[in-house]
């Protein structure tokens, strides 16, 4: 990990003041392949009342990057013409959850707390949770919870 | 409603700067963009865009780039969100006729696609010299139905290159096959910067 340089750290969740859910998370990674700084210190918002799923290439835009999302995200892989398979969990995990942002920093901007299968602890920015324990607890809670803030230090 | 919050504490090591080409390329970007606003109930007030890029480097190297583009609303200037996921794909480019011509091969996506994509060759027709010509000439450039023109209002050009080049290098590091042009770019790079990756 520290090879690659991604910034670790842990993802906690409260619920008012009582913790709700531990998890271990990256990000960046300078001397990884792509060379990319964490994502930087700042407030964050994941919208839990957006929700879609990535299933068809209807999502993806031409050149097959996903298109962008504001809120929760299911992650899924498919075959579509001439039996392309679309492997999006490889990068993304099952859950992606868009991380909101009103700074004029590039590098906070774009940015997802999402899962990952591809081996390589390092993200282009974004905070990968491969385990998945926090989006997971997130996914499941209903949308009525709207807007959570998150807190990058 | 349930107050939840999350916090992320981060322990970061210093980005490395990486080293700097020797003369900067022509960059090209789609026309006309798109732009679309997020959800109202964000109230965010930047507008996004999906753009291809064109890096044409007076030594035979090119890119290929597939990047969102963001700005403020009644803004001009936009920047790269290389964040949202890229597709890149690198190799070199020549002359052709009156027009031009490129080759290249993928190196990166963010979603793994099998069979993996092959290269992809590309025509551009202009009349005119890439690298001598003046803004409204090169607005000539076209690939099949995509209006190229110089990527101008994009305030962090010069760290999305640096940025991509430095991933070039790694994918031509691993593997020994790829591009010629590039080659030689690494290794000079890999030479001027022995400390980094």
């Amino acid at each position: 990990m520290e090879q690659l340089g991604a910034a670790t750290g842990t993802l906690t969740l409260y619920d008012q003041d009582t913790r709700v859910v531990d998890s271990t998370a990256f990000s960046g990674g300078p001397n990884s392949p792509v060379h990319s700084n964490p994502i930087p210190n700042g407030n964050y918002t994941m919208r839990l009342d957006i929700r879609g799923v990535l299933d068809s290439s209807a999502g993806l835009k031409p050149d097959l990057t996903p298109k962008p999302f504001y809120g929760v995200q299911d992650i899924k892989n498919f075959t579509e013409e001439f039996d392309t398979k679309f492997n999006n969990t490889w990068e993304w995990g099952n859950v992606r959850i868009a991380l909101n942002s009103a700074s004029d920093d590039p590098e906070a901007r774009g940015q997802y707390l999402h899962g990952k299968e591809r081996p390589g602890d390092y993200t282009h920015g974004c905070i990968s949770e491969r385990s998945e324990k926090l989006l997971n607890y997130l996914h499941s809670l209903p949308a009525s919870t709207g807007a959570v803030p998150l807190q990058v230090q | 409603m349930m107050a939840i919050h999350a916090i992320f504490m981060l322990f970061a090591l210093l980005p490395q700067q990486l080293g700097s080409p020797k003369a900067p390329p022509r960059i090209f970007q789609s026309s006309p963009l798109h732009w679309t606003a997020p959800p109202a109930t964000l109230h965010m007030n930047f507008l996004k865009a999906s753009a291809q890029l064109r890096f044409f480097y007076e030594d035979g190297r090119f890119v290929s780039l597939g990047a969102e583009l963001e700005k403020r609303k009644g803004a001009v200037n936009a920047i790269i969100l290389l964040t949202e996921g890229f597709a890149m794909r690198f190799g070199t480019w020549q002359k052709q006729g009156t027009g031009f011509s490129s080759h290249s091969i993928y190196g990166y996506l963010p979603v793994k696609v099998n069979p993996e994509p092959g290269p992809v060759d590309e025509s551009y027709a202009s009349r005119v010299d890439l690298f001598t010509s003046s803004r409204l000439l090169a607005k000539e450039a076209r690939e099949g139905k995509l209006v190229l023109v110089p990527a101008a209002h994009t305030t962090n050009l010069e760290d999305v290159r640096r940025s991509i080049e430095a991933d070039i290098c790694s994918v031509v590091q691993l593997s020994p096959s790829s591009d010629s042009a590039w080659s030689a770019f690494c290794a000079q790079q890999a030479k001027a910067n022995p400390s980094k990756p």
